[in-house]
């Protein structure tokens, strides 16, 4: 019986791992060889030249930039989608007036959850184009909002000062992604008995305390699932940067990413394209990559909350 | 219910993924395997056929369907009629750089036009010696003329910027006029005069300052270079065109020289000024256009491409018209009709082509003056053909303006190349450059920040490095 089993796994998987070999594991291990060659591309000489490429990684201050920002990414844009996601999943499901002891979500929860999901039905072309005209400094709506509300917003435009156009990019990918996590977090909600959250009524608990002791716990499988994509997401980020600021350059680089950093590297108009190096770049985000998926799995290994 | 723990799994789907990588490796040295060399397409050479092309040989052209948008019918009709046996292909393309595989395999076209945001920087191909050199095409008779080597009918330069150490590699097609565009109906209607002397623009840039007009544009995004070419080219007048070949090649505080220092004070006064288009760091070069074009800008400091780019949504009677840079005093070195004048849109014919001969024949038609005045008439750019350029009637105000500004410039016409060969350096004075205009670099800095990046391109020795007179 055991060996039938993996022979019905083996009989499903063969056709999808054998395009995973080609369309993913050749490709990386192809990124590793080039990472070791001066490849430039185009040419069909290719000369081994080992280290060479991380060592000069190692010394190229824009990489290391690149690398910050995309530090920043991984701890601002999976604290905030999730904090925002379980906010409004929260309210729309649970944290609306009480009829008796039943606890229901707020007054149009449905047509909510409907608009926090739209923008993830979009693709992030569209998105980051849409956002690029919103915060135009030249009567784009969102400097138009703050000075209304009384900020100043930047003469140079939020996607022309150094200091806040990462912050701008970041929104962007916030307000992208947090309605997924509304809905994910709502069928999470779902799960969960409704009468634990009566026995807690009863109880006379407020709606902090609901959250905190009995909503966010029940969640915690959801939430660490959401950090992994959300981390996912943030070690690329190479659309929304590439459409909304494509020169990082004019911007003091401020929001140049490791992956548009590669992109750069080997496909800009201006700079000698260099596979090789722009490999080693590849490559040096791939195990960026996987440490973090190795810490995630480490720290999920938590064990579950039984609810019998 | 299968139960295989997922952790399990996944280690045993890892393993298996290593036991492809041998495979895999394999197919990456398939990747890159060229097919060897390619046989010559060649015929017999005639007057009638001086580059020797084989007429039954089939010819590829790639051209660029970014910015012009012409597949050269007139230059088709007469290479099928002088070499009735060929096939001729002539595509568009915009993202040139996706012939990548092409050139990987050795199977790349036979003339393509290497330009547009995505276009291969040349750099590159000639490292890797895959471009033709072009020589035999300069010393073909042209043409108009069999008496007249094709190299004498071009404008100057032409075969400066096309050259990498000597070997002429790139056949810079069309004519780029640099210099501070405005909207003639604009001026007349403030009875303003484009000035020739900086301390005067600066008068000008007050008045349309407070006539409520942004005095200055550009864009900070993606175009900020158009504004170095402006300092360069006041640095050029200054100090004569010296200034420029110093700093292309690379020459030790090549950017430290007082010219390029007193360009630099006079950009960084508009911006000490705030004579420039507020929240122009955050444009591109079309929404900054956008903004001229509107009415909402004095001047915009541009090259002559942006009459055809901006066509669709310039309104009736706008009259965009161009002039030089001003001067930066009386006393420079070059006459204040000097003009940046710049040969671009490389064309290129590779060197593993199937029918390099048919490039160059093709190329030879295209600088045909009656194809040279339909390429101009269509797209309202000039050409790098003299004759063509003096006999075309301009339909435009623009076109009109460019025409007039190099004639009056005659020889005095400058141009630099190191843009196109040192990408890193060119990329950290437009860096630099964006912050001068945004006010995060004084002049100082500015000049500090190129030379530190020329410097760093001049000691790093896999960056190949050329030279010009």
């Amino acid at each position: 019986m055991r060996h039938g089993k993996y022979r019905f796994i083996v009989s499903f998987l063969a056709v999808p791992l054998g395009l995973y070999v080609l369309f993913v594991v050749s490709p990386n291990v192809q990124a590793l060889i080039y990472s070791f060659t001066d490849w430039s591309g185009y040419s069909d000489e290719i000369n081994f030249v080992g280290l060479d490429n991380y060592a000069r990684l190692l010394a190229d201050e824009t990489f290391w930039i690149a690398l910050r920002n995309n530090a920043v990414l991984l701890v601002v844009l999976p604290v905030v989608t999730i904090a925002l996601g379980l906010l409004f999943a929260y309210l729309i499901n649970v944290g609306g007036a009480r009829r008796g002891v039943v606890a229901t979500g707020l007054r149009g929860s449905k047509f909510y959850s409907a608009v926090f999901f739209f923008p993830y039905l979009l693709s992030v072309a569209i998105i980051a184009i849409l956002w690029r005209q919103a915060y135009s400094p030249r009567g784009g709506p969102v400097p138009k909002t703050m000075a209304a509300v009384g900020v100043d917003p930047p003469t140079d435009g939020l996607l022309g000062s150094p200091e806040t156009a990462l912050w701008a990019v970041i929104g962007v990918a916030v307000w992208h992604a947090v309605g997924f996590y509304v809905v994910l977090f709502t069928a999470g909600l779902a799960a969960i008995p409704r009468d634990v959250f009566e026995a807690a009524a009863l109880d006379g608990a407020n709606r902090f305390t609901v959250f905190f002791r009995i909503t966010l716990p029940l969640l915690w499988d959801n939430v660490q699932v959401a950090f992994v994509y959300l981390g996912i997401i943030a070690l690329d980020f190479f659309a929304i940067v590439n459409i909304m600021t494509p020169h990082p350059e004019a911007i003091s680089n401020s929001t140049e990413v490791v992956a548009h950093y590669l992109y750069t590297r080997a496909f800009s108009g201006d700079i000698n394209p260099q596979y090789g190096y722009a490999s080693a770049i590849g490559v040096a985000l791939f195990f960026l990559t996987l440490t973090l998926a190795a810490v995630m799995f480490r720290v999920t290994r938590r064990e579950q909350v039984e609810l019998g | 219910m299968v139960d295989v723990d997922r952790r399990v799994f996944l280690r045993q789907a890892l393993a298996a993924g290593a036991l492809f990588l041998p495979v895999s490796g394999m197919m990456a040295s398939c990747a890159t395997a060229g097919s060897g060399g390619n046989e010559q397409a060649k015929g017999e050479v005639s007057a009638k056929n001086p580059l020797g092309v084989d007429s039954s040989a089939p010819l590829e052209v790639i051209t660029f369907a970014g910015g012009l948008k012409t597949t050269f019918p007139e230059v088709q009709a007469a290479y099928k009629k002088a070499h009735s046996g060929a096939k001729v292909t002539v595509k568009g393309m915009v993202n040139i750089n996706s012939l990548q595989p092409r050139f990987a395999s050795d199977d790349p076209p036979d003339l393509i036009d290497d330009s547009g945001a995505q276009k291969i920087p040349l750099g590159t191909l000639v490292g890797g010696k895959q471009l033709a050199d072009l020589q035999p095409l300069l010393d073909a008779p042209s043409v108009d003329d069999p008496n007249v080597k094709v190299r004498d009918t071009l404008v100057d330069g032409t075969v400066d910027v096309g050259s990498y150490n000597g070997t002429f590699h790139a056949l810079n097609y069309v004519l780029f006029v640099y210099g501070m565009w405005y909207s003639r109906s604009l001026f007349d209607k403030h009875n303003w005069e484009m000035p020739k002397q900086w301390d005067d623009f600066l008068d000008l840039c007050a008045e349309m300052k407070s006539a409520g007009l942004a005095p200055v544009g550009y864009a900070g995004q993606n175009a900020a270079q158009y504004v170095t070419t402006t300092l360069l080219t006041m640095a050029a007048k200054r100090g004569g065109p010296d200034v420029l070949v110093k700093i292309d090649n690379l020459e030790p505080g090549a950017w430290e020289q007082p010219a390029v220092g007193d360009a630099a004070a006079a950009i960084e006064q508009l911006a000490a000024k705030g004579y420039l288009l507020p929240g122009a760091a955050a444009l591109e070069h079309t929404e900054a256009q956008t903004e001229w074009v509107k009415g909402k800008v004095g001047v915009y400091p541009n090259a002559s491409w942006v009459e055809n780019e901006m066509k669709s949504v310039t309104p009736k009677g706008f009259d965009m018209v161009m002039s030089p840079v001003p001067s930066l005093g009386s006393d420079d070195a070059m006459p204040t009709e000097a003009l940046y004048a710049s040969p671009g849109e490389s064309f290129i014919v590779p060197s593993k082509a199937d029918n390099v001969r048919g490039g160059m024949e093709f190329l030879r038609y295209m600088l045909a003056k009656d194809n040279a005045m339909a390429f101009t008439e269509l797209t309202g750019s000039l050409t790098v053909v003299k004759a063509a350029n003096e006999a075309v009637e301009p339909k435009t105000t623009g076109l009109e303006s460019t025409q007039a500004a190099l004639q009056a410039a005659g020889e005095n016409t400058v141009t630099y190349i190191h843009n196109l060969w040192y990408g890193d350096m060119h990329k950290a004075c437009t860096q630099a450059m964006a912050d001068l205009l945004a006010g995060r670099k004084s002049a100082e800095e500015y000049v500090k920040a190129c030379q530190q990046a020329a410097d760093k391109t001049a000691a790093d020795d896999s960056i190949e490095k050329y030279e010009r007179k």
